[in-house]
């Protein structure tokens, strides 16, 4: 009872039905979240077939540009291509997660799914991560093929020192970009159609992140931004263990900043999800797309 | 008990008009406008008005999709705004929507999605699933894509989901709209079975025969406001004493052939319906008190040079307390 | 007032010039709808110059204080920033273009408005032609403003009979892309996946229509495959233009191959798009989603 207020007996009429709590709740969330991603994921073969297909194309062009700007003899050095082989990669995981929740909330806005799920307790984090799980697949036939299409191309060999590391400074870059990600699912939510804003970001991250070469070859100014950039602590730790190039600071310390900002962006991004789930709410603009 | 109550809602929106390139002037929208109502435990409550009237508008205040400007609502004693897990724990809402579920999964499938995001207990929400797929006639068609799905059937489905986890209160908005006559009829009976199991339903509708037919009280709101509460009998009792016409014209060239009427003594509220406008044929429903009097609104017809079809005294229906009350039809506006 | 009189009366006066009024309305339609989306309106004008930064970028950053004079031999041109940006205003309209066209028939049919275009007495394959065409020219003006700048901050201009050359080029590089849309979005609704078919398209066109290099990094085979896209015809012509190299012989040529392109890729959509017409029509799709 609350201020007198009587309450009906809760679900009088529903002594059969069976809830789960807690951690065990998550888990069922997750468990069909990741169910429902992969076929919904599978479903749609042209996708698949056009993701794996589309990878060459993409590749060459991103890598030829640059390759102008190189002396002929210098086309095929290995550690030349190599970075652009990690970066690509790198780029593939990261770019995923930056794009990852504004792509599952505005397809939940133009399907007319949203309300429904807000009308649900789920976790939001949890249901806008869904893409994800489907990712998971997409991205090894990607990188498999793109390895596939590396060799054939260029003919060198894939240079990786430390695999290990390598594989975690992925994994966290992944969830890196996913702060990122859910900052910007926090602004479609609120603006909609939030994707001119995402392709600026992406081009700046690229850009100052010393995602294709070293930070140290930028200038000073540009330096001291990149340093506040989460993701430059990725690309540089990731080239230290796959092809043992020097970090701009002792890489122990870079793996503590990148941890800390990637735990600091999530929060932020979490937090700002929230008030905007709320601001729309009050502005009847949660439903529209 | 209250199952529901709301005390004082009222919510803005704010739009922009577009005439050209750029955006125009802001154009302000009142919604709700300090809209009371209370149900109890095992009601059937009926929003009855026409489009924009402001139901949807509640329904998803009281469902906490969206925030009220002021006032306060409680659905099963939780305050809406600071308690909605609790709210959401207690009602199961049909909202309408041609949209809504995920094309690239079956009828079954999405049911079984969204049981997870209830928390149901996976071997239970299958059963769960299995029978109200069964309830609702589904179960042929489980399997298929929702994509593949007609209209009917979506909101078939959309009804499911709102009983997945069986919850005390449920909120149905147009669960009937754009339904052939027998999934329309197969609804009000689940509907109808849902209110013997103890149910609280809040059902929005601009359908007067539904509300009729299914709500133990009514309330009719237009335009933001609720202008009557009652039961569908006692509403139609508030305008029994009065005498209800309804006259078919032909050969009406415009309103004004009529429109004088509402200032006739005796004319207590007067609403038009155009029913083929090329032809000139309208019909008027006027709804008189005892001052009124049938031969004086003839006689002022005939001296405006209209060609009557029909005139009939009829039994109040609720579309009549709403023109009484209005001035408007609900057809009309539908 | 309702006046069934004057209603019927007013229906009776038609434009005089009906196809000319048709494409102005379609013209009027696109143009708000272009400007409506500000964030996509300031994406597509920035892009080029994003692009055009990013592998200069990394290109400089790769190659240190080489990399302008290694641009020069690789590709015939001084300045890297007119040539990227060039290709990068070609890329972004020829992407539009096949992804526009490739979904008017799916996002009108999500919309609901699909059908109604049957509904009036036009040719519908003509409706869509003049979308093309008013699209076309809403990106002129894109071309336009993006090259005056760049070639402004090579301190000159183009001359208006430059201009109008170039706008020609563009409009007889983009319609055939319309025909290869009109196709993609008749064949792929029977699989609803328009976007994928068109997102593998666009890579294809990107990557081999030399937006950003010189087509001669490919072998032989793959030029040849190039050569039959009309975007590649373009680009190099608007080089040629734009550095005022280009000499009459080649213009007459390639002028020649593109208005063959454009007939034969305009020809082959209205055809398989007309056969999917009659499908549909049959089985009662026009609407379906």
């Amino acid at each position: 009872m609350r201020d007198g207020r009587s309450r009906l007996v809760v679900r009088e009429n529903s002594r059969n039905t069976r809830f789960v709590k807690g951690p065990r709740a998550l888990l069922v969330e997750l468990s069909w979240v990741s169910r429902v991603a992969l076929k919904i994921y599978l479903r749609y073969p042209a996708w698949i077939i056009a993701d794996i297909i589309t990878a060459p194309a993409w590749l060459v062009l991103l890598i030829f540009p640059v390759l102008m700007f190189l002396p002929k003899s210098q086309w095929s050095s290995p550690l030349v291509l190599n970075s652009f082989l990690w970066a690509m990669i790198l780029w593939d995981i990261v770019s995923y997660g930056l794009w990852s929740f504004g792509m599952a909330i505005r397809r939940e806005q133009q399907m007319g799914t949203l309300e429904f799920i807000y009308l649900t307790n789920a976790n939001r984090v949890l249901i806008f991560a869904r893409n994800i799980f489907a990712r998971i697949i997409s991205l090894t036939l990607t990188i498999a093929y793109t390895y596939v299409f590396f060799k054939l191309l260029f003919n060198i060999q894939v240079i990786i020192f430390d695999p290990l590391p390598v594989l975690l400074v992925l994994l966290l870059g992944l969830f890196t970009s996913m702060g990122f990600g859910l900052l910007y699912g926090a602004l479609v939510l609120r603006f909609k159609d939030a994707g001119p804003l995402n392709n600026i970001l992406q081009f700046i991250i690229l850009g100052i992140s010393g995602v294709f070469y070293p930070v140290s070859s930028l200038p000073e100014s540009l330096r001291v931004v990149s340093m506040i950039l989460p993701f430059t602590y990725v690309s540089e730790i990731l080239r230290y263990h796959a092809l043992g190039m020097p970090t701009l600071i002792p890489v122990k310390c870079e793996w503590i900043i990148l941890v800390l900002s990637t735990l600091l962006l999530n929060m932020a991004g979490f937090i700002l999800l929230n008030l905007i789930e709320k601001n729309s709410k009050k502005t009847g603009e949660l439903a529209k797309y | 008990m209250l199952a529901v109550e709301a005390r004082n809602i009222s919510k803005t929106f704010i739009s922009r008009e577009r005439s050209s390139f750029y955006r125009g002037r802001k154009k302000v929208v009142e919604a709700l406008k300090n809209v009371s109502f209370e149900i109890s435990s095992g009601e059937v409550f009926g929003l009855l008005g026409p489009n924009g009237a402001g139901k949807t508008t509640m329904i998803k205040i009281l469902s906490t999709l969206l925030l009220p400007d002021s006032g306060e609502a409680y659905v099963n004693g939780y305050d809406v705004v600071r308690e909605p897990e609790k709210v959401r724990e207690s009602i199961g809402v049909s909202l309408y929507s041609d949209r809504g579920f995920y094309w690239k999964l079956s009828g079954r499938e999405n049911l079984l999605y969204f049981a997870s995001l209830y928390h149901l207990e996976p071997g239970w929400a299958k059963d769960r699933v299995d029978e109200l797929l069964s309830l609702l006639g589904l179960e042929e068609d489980a399997d298929r894509l929702v994509e593949e799905y007609s209209t009917g059937m979506k909101s078939k489905l959309n009804i499911a989901r709102a009983l997945l986890h069986d919850p005390p209160v449920l909120f149905l908005d147009e669960p009937t709209i754009g339904l052939d006559p027998n999934s329309a009829r197969k609804i009000r009976e689940i509907i109808l079975e849902l209110k013997k199991k103890g149910k609280t339903v809040l059902l929005t509708t601009h359908n007067m025969f539904e509300a009729d037919m299914l709500s133990d009280r009514v309330a009719i709101i237009n335009k933001g406001k609720i202008l009557a509460v009652g039961s569908p009998s006692d509403l139609k009792r508030r305008i029994s004493s009065k005498s209800i016409l309804e006259i078919e014209l032909i050969g009406v060239k415009d309103n004004g052939a009529f429109e004088t009427l509402r200032g006739l003594d005796g004319v207590v509220s007067m609403a038009h319906q155009w029913l083929d406008p090329s032809a000139g044929r309208v019909d008027l429903k006027v709804i008189l008190d005892e001052k009124g009097s049938l031969r004086e609104v003839l006689e002022h017809l005939l001296r405006t040079d209209n060609k009557m079809l029909s005139v009939k005294s009829i039994e109040p229906t609720l579309e009549d307390v709403f023109v009484y009350y209005t001035g408007e039809r609900l057809e009309s506006q539908a | 007032m309702y006046s069934f009189i004057t209603l019927v009366k007013d229906l009776r006066a038609r434009p005089r010039f009906l196809y000319a009024a048709l494409f102005i309305s379609i013209l009027m339609k696109e143009t708000k709808l272009f400007t409506r989306y500000v964030g996509s309106l300031f994406t597509i004008m920035a892009m080029p110059f994003m692009m055009s930064w990013l592998f200069m970028g990394i290109g400089y950053a790769v190659a240190g204080y080489s990399a302008l004079d290694n641009f020069t031999v690789n590709t015939g041109v001084k300045s890297p920033l007119l040539y990227f940006t060039l290709g990068g205003v070609l890329m972004i309209s020829s992407m539009i273009m096949v992804e526009n066209m490739s979904s008017v028939i799916r996002e009108e049919q999500l919309m609901g408005t699909f059908e109604l275009h049957y509904l009036t007495p036009n040719n519908t394959i003509l409706v869509w032609i003049f979308h093309a065409v008013a699209q076309s020219i809403l990106i002129l003006i894109v071309f336009t403003i993006d090259l005056t700048v760049v070639v402004a901050l090579q301190g000159s201009l183009l001359s208006p009979l430059d201009w109008l050359v170039a706008s020609l080029i563009i409009l007889l590089g983009l319609l055939p892309l319309a025909g290869i849309g009109l196709a993609v979005a008749a064949l792929t609704m029977r699989f609803k996946e328009v976007w994928a078919v068109a997102s593998t398209i666009n890579s294809f066109i990107a990557m081999l229509s030399g937006f950003f290099y010189p087509l001669e990094v490919f072998p032989g085979i793959v030029r040849l495959a190039a050569s039959l896209l009309p975007t590649t015809h373009a680009s190099q012509l608007l080089r040629q233009i734009i550095q005022a190299s280009a000499t009459s012989l080649d213009f007459q040529q390639k002028i020649a191959i593109m208005l063959g392109l454009s007939l034969l890729y305009l020809i082959l959509g209205r055809f398989v798009y007309e056969r999917w017409e009659v499908e549909a029509r049959s089985k009662g799709e026009l609407a379906k989603y």
